[in-house]
């Protein structure tokens, strides 16, 4: 229901009314509420007070009583049956916030009883508040402790009062259009899944989807969200009763006032051809298939439904497809990649292979992967460690605006970022670091990109022909695995030989498809990165090849696929010594990141012939590098649990004690450093314990390890009568003959206790679609793990607490699924995970820099009030957020020069640096071509070229000595003075 | 009377630049991205660039140009294209949409350097009117597209009638 602003005063007094409500029922579950020694207790409090000797916790002392859980929750319920005549004054019952003894079983308590406090002052605020109506600050801070509140409940193992709690909040945002709303409702909605309440979850999504209504946009995100809302009302639609009526309602009133919904139907009436009013509820209705169950006994559906439920997913991937991604991306941050061709499309059996685009979209996949597996070492421990050190900072800064820190669950990824108010000196400080940890993460990011980046393209040009599956890279294994082969596709199964032979044939034909998009597409895709995008692919890539040229001037049989897999192994096993000290100050770490990525390229590029030798002969078992040497370890010493535990302390002592350098506040006086000396030593003080636990970034690391190739949201079916679900996934984005999208409908055959899990989260949740992941398993890159075979693929399907895996890639449906793997897959793609954290709260400190920003803006000449000379240190904290909002890519060029500096020397530093290759166009456009197809084609192995023996002189003065001829051929000059 | 629209050294480089921009959104790439389509403009950029070459070394040749070179040039382009499998029907329209580009910038810029207004004894003349006689083509298939781009670029002028009235 919209409130009108003339019922809103109203609306306010419900909204207070209800919360103390719901206040009274979470502090019901308080041991000792009520006993007659509590409430002595209480009123020994209350005679002191009423004399008028301070607040509750002066007046406690005075009493000689033990301001318990239970004492303090009796003194809270006591006062509010005192709220209607005394609501007013309610703020004076704390005063000072209370500290609460309790012992270890009674912490939970005291957790309640101190939320629930925190909640009351703020909804006291709100009563006394002379226009609540226009206070809409005030009413979202109550809002927030009772979610806060809700999260502690939950967190108790106490999910109705939480829910109730949820609920009340919601009530202080009156603003129907408020984003505030869809958070809150999601944690709503969460505790009311916790509870079990059905009934609270249909009422909470009917709001939901009034509120994405209402806050409307037209982007396709938005669409896609309010879209599926609805779908959800429809398809959960109660049979009969008052609401159905509403939700009726409901539906017909979005649709009459939204031109993107409504704009949805018509295709699905002309499918049905049977619909008087196009823009009616009843229109929605008459599609038949979102009824959630299949009537039929018959699992099979009629054709022309599945002809309207196709037409349908292709309308709304039409409308509500990102229309800005025009680009395959790997994140620093989920250690995963997007691809527009892989969005709402999961391959299944063999259909990438009728993609349009297939070569191409191989060697894209193939670079992301690369992305990926490179980073899987000490680049990505450090890159969480800074992540998780971030988030922690980030649940900090939130002791600022509600007490206590929020809990790591649920609720911190509905947070956002901590909405400071007040100017306060250790907030500050917090800020700052967070600021500092987002700057080293992109220092980090930057200066190792264009290596990255060289490794990935190398990689799309370097393999020529099928090698021995033993020694296949990880990528190659994903490739391959892409295609399923199920039982029924082989005959040999019986035989052992035969089936090896038939595996061999298998992984051998996803290789030489990708061997094929190298030959077709391999050298246009060089030319287009190196010419258009120099400074993100020319430097890394001139990199990569002189180091594989200074390779083979000791071992010149080191041929592009070795090259490969050698490049992967040193950068994910011998970067340890490359990555700095995380909690160096800013200006140290980022010069030591340059410094030692510059050092290890020359370690790396002087690796002698033996130890070459011996990674070709080992392939990188249980070896690392180290000062550009080949070391065999122990295999537990590159293990993620102690690695990442030790990157995590380092970098969560950013800007602590000694690593807290006061010079950096360039105009600091005495008096200021010294500020921040004691300021650096109190939070190391206070900082003894953490949220994020080194266990849970162990999970996050661990998880890691399942790749996501493609997934959707998909509609689906549940069959009662054979206990199945059956899923529609769309199987190839556009098909290469049709150039149409092309759609499979699944059916999963369930175990009927499984079956009924499904039904009944169906039932509960109340969402309209199932999440389809397809994932690659990488976890045996770094050591072999039993049963799970490098590459191997699984769908994953994930409704609510509800996960059903399945194994594709080769005989997937005969293969068993090893133990360990569930728990990673559920780890890396539940939405509450930590990922979700990662992308919700931190963003890649963006948005804490637009935060930190605003707040140090609205302050402005109040920083002075604190009495403080901090004006300095204010002004950098503010230049840090600025630099984090605008250095994005500024300093690409200049880290560019610089590796070009170290691999080619002065010369082609200053003109590939400047220039990239204009140089060859100022002369001859065609020259750039030339010279593409030479280093195409010498990546694999140095090469002939009549062209460059004719024009080495030309080509040399225009872009410097890139190229040199080899005793074996035409390839990259060496580094270090090859 | 028939005059000659000239085009300029600035005028022909101004008019390549336009037409290279043509399937590039000139778009920053984020984080470790990749572009999806590279194979595709990798080989429209080769494509362009055999095609730029040649029209360079036309221009700078002029009228004694060989046409061999601009024949070689062709077959060069439709044997990339031709490599582009499946992708082969786009790649022919994009570098056809660089020609169109490139020959549409030619020829308003010649246009644009015919005088406005003369003086014919002293008396003003102002530009009423202005005919294209030379015959130039912006349709047609892709050998047909570059062999005309050539021969604007290798004759460097185009020839116009152009009406002109007393003030």
């Amino acid at each position: 229901v919209v409130v009108e602003l003339s019922d809103q005063a109203a609306a306010i007094q419900i909204a207070v009314v209800d919360s103390l409500s719901a206040i009274q029922v979470a502090l019901r579950e308080v041991k000792g509420l009520g006993g007659r020694k509590e409430l002595d207790a209480v009123n020994q409090i209350t005679v002191i007070r009423n004399a008028g000797e301070g607040d509750v916790q002066a007046a406690a002392d005075r009493a000689g009583v033990n301001l318990t859980p239970g004492v303090g929750a009796s003194l809270l319920v006591a006062h509010m049956w005192q709220w209607l005549p005394h609501g007013r004054d309610y703020a004076s019952l704390l005063g000072t916030p209370w500290t609460l003894v309790a012992d270890d079983d009674a912490k939970a308590d005291a957790r309640i009883v101190e939320a629930a406090a925190m909640a009351l002052q703020a909804v006291a605020d709100v009563d006394t508040e002379p226009d609540p109506v226009e206070a809409r600050a005030v009413r979202e801070t109550a809002s927030d402790h009772l979610l806060e509140l809700a999260s502690i409940l939950e967190d108790t193992g106490l999910p109705q009062p939480a829910m109730g709690c949820a609920g009340s909040s919601l009530n202080f945002l009156l603003e129907s259009a408020s984003p505030r709303l869809i958070p809150a409702l999601q944690q709503g909605i969460a505790y009311a899944v916790a509870a079990g309440d059905r009934e609270k979850i249909s009422s909470f999504r009917l709001r939901e989807a009034q509120a994405l209504e209402l806050i409307g946009g037209a982007s396709p995100a938005e669409l896609r969200r309010r879209l599926d809302a609805f779908e959800g009302l429809i398809r959960h639609l109660p049979a009969d009763g008052p609401a159905r009526a509403t939700t009726l309602r409901m539906i017909d009133w979005a649709l009459r006032r939204d031109d993107a919904l409504r704009g949805l139907i018509p295709l699905l009436l002309a499918q049905q051809g049977r619909v008087p009013d196009p823009g009616s509820a009843a229109a929605w209705l008459l599609v038949a298939g979102h009824r959630m169950e299949v009537a039929s006994d018959d699992d099979a559906f009629p054709t022309e439904f599945m002809g309207f439920a196709m037409a349908f997913e292709d309308e709304r991937l039409e409308r509500t497809a990102s229309t800005d991604i025009g680009a395959a991306e790997t994140s620093w941050s989920t250690f995963a990649f997007t691809h527009p061709s892989l969005l709402d499309t999961i391959p299944l059996g063999d259909s990438i292979l009728q993609e349009r685009g297939l070569h191409q979209l191989f060697l894209v996949i193939a670079h992301e992967v690369t992305h990926v597996v490179t980073m899987l070492g000490h680049l990505a421990w450090g890159t969480m460690a800074l992540q998780t050190a971030l988030l922690e900072l980030e649940l900090r800064l939130w002791t600022f605006v509600i007490g206590s820190k929020p809990a790591l669950g649920r609720r911190a990824t509905a947070l956002g970022v901590a909405p400071l108010t007040d100017p306060n000196i250790l907030a500050l400080a917090q800020a700052e670091r967070a600021l500092e940890v987002t700057l080293k993460l992109r220092a980090l990011q930057a200066v190792w990109q264009p290596w990255l980046e060289g490794v990935a393209l190398f990689g799309e040009s370097s393999s020529k022909s099928t090698t021995e599956h033993e020694i296949m890279t990880a990528i190659h294994m994903v490739l391959a695995n892409l295609i399923d082969v199920a039982t029924g596709d082989v005959p040999e199964l019986a035989d052992r030989d035969a089936l090896e032979k038939r595996y061999r044939r298998y992984l051998e034909d996803g290789e030489r498809l990708h061997i094929e998009s190298i030959r077709q597409h391999g050298r246009f895709r060089l030319a287009d990165c190196i010419v258009q995008f120099p400074d993100r692919y020319l430097a890394g890539y001139v990199a990569v090849r002189a180091m594989v040229s200074a390779w083979r001037a000791k071992r010149p049989s080191i041929d592009g696929d070795a090259a490969f897999r050698l490049l992967v192994h040193a950068t994910r096993h011998g970067t340890a010594d490359a990555i700095p000290d995380l909690a160096l100050p800013l200006d140290r770490f980022r010069a030591t990141a340059h410094e030692r990525m510059l050092d290890w390229l020359h370690q790396m590029g002087g690796a002698s012939r033996h130890d070459l030798d011996r990674f070709c002969e080992t392939e990188g078992a249980s070896a690392i590098w180290k000062d550009g040497r080949y070391v065999e370890i122990d295999a537990s010493v590159e293990d993620t649990g102690p690695r990442i535990e030790a990157y995590l302390e380092r970098a969560q002592h950013s800007l602590l004690e000694e690593d807290a350098d006061p010079d950096r506040v360039p105009t600091a006086s005495d008096e200021t450093k010294e500020i921040l000396r004691a300021v650096a030593s109190a939070l190391a003080a206070s900082e003894r314990s953490w949220v994020v636990e080194e266990r849970v970034l162990q999970r996050l690391a661990a998880s890691v390890s399942i790749l996501p190739i493609g997934g959707s949201d998909c509609s689906f079916w549940l069959s009662e009568a054979t206990e199945s679900v059956m899923v529609l996934l769309r199987t190839i984005s556009v098909d290469a003959e049709r150039r149409a999208s092309k759609y499979v409908l699944l059916t999963l055959g369930l175990e009927a206790d499984h079956f009924s899990q499904l039904r009944n989260e169906v039932l509960l949740r109340q969402e309209s679609r199932m999440h389809v992941t397809r994932v690659a398993d990488l976890v045996s890159i770094a050591r072999p793990v039993e049963g799970r075979p490098q590459g191997t693929q699984y769908l994953i399907f994930h409704y609510g607490d509800w996960w059903h895996i399945i194994r594709r890639s080769f005989l997937g449906d005969r293969m068993p699924m090893e133990d360990s793997l569930r728990p990673a897959v559920i780890d890396r793609l539940r939405p509450e995970g930590l990922f979700a954290f990662e992308s919700g709260l931190i963003a890649d400190g963006r948005r804490g820099a637009v935060r930190t920003k605003a707040w140090i803006d609205a302050i402005g000449d109040r920083w002075d009030d604190l009495g403080y000379p901090i004006r300095s240190w204010v002004d950098r904290v503010n230049q840090l957020a600025d630099d984090v909002l605008t250095s994005e890519g500024a300093d690409d060029r200049a880290n560019a020069r610089r590796i070009l500096n170290t691999v080619a020397g002065a010369e082609v530093a200053q003109r590939l640096g400047r220039d990239g290759l204009g140089g060859l166009a100022a002369a001859d456009v065609a020259l750039i071509d030339e010279l593409a197809r030479v280093l195409h084609a010498s990546a694999h192995h140095p090469t002939d070229s009549v062209w460059l023996d004719e024009h080495a002189t030309e080509v040399a003065s225009l872009i410097g000595p890139v190229m040199k001829r080899t005793s074996w051929g035409w390839d990259v000059r060496a580094m270090n003075g090859g | 009377m028939e005059t000659t629209a000239i085009l300029s050294v600035a005028d022909f480089e101004a008019s390549l630049a336009a037409a290279r921009s043509i399937g590039r959104t000139g778009q920053s790439l984020p984080g470790l991205a990749a572009p999806i389509d590279g194979a595709l403009s990798g080989r429209l950029d080769e494509a362009w660039r055999t095609l730029e070459s040649v029209l360079r070394q036309g221009w700078r040749a002029g009228k004694d140009a060989a046409r061999s070179a601009i024949d070689g040039a062709v077959t060069k382009i439709e044997e990339i294209i031709s490599g582009a499998g499946e992708l082969a029907k786009d790649l022919t329209e994009a570098v056809m949409e660089r020609i169109r580009t490139l020959m549409a910038e030619l020829i308003d810029r010649a246009i644009a350097n015919v005088r406005t207004t003369l003086t014919v004894d002293g008396a003003p003349m102002r530009l009423g009117g202005l005919q294209v006689s030379q015959k130039v083509g912006l349709s047609g298939g892709l050998a047909l597209s570059a062999v005309r781009v050539w021969e604007l670029v290798t004759n460097g002028e185009l020839e116009v009638v152009a009406t002109y009235t007393l003030v």
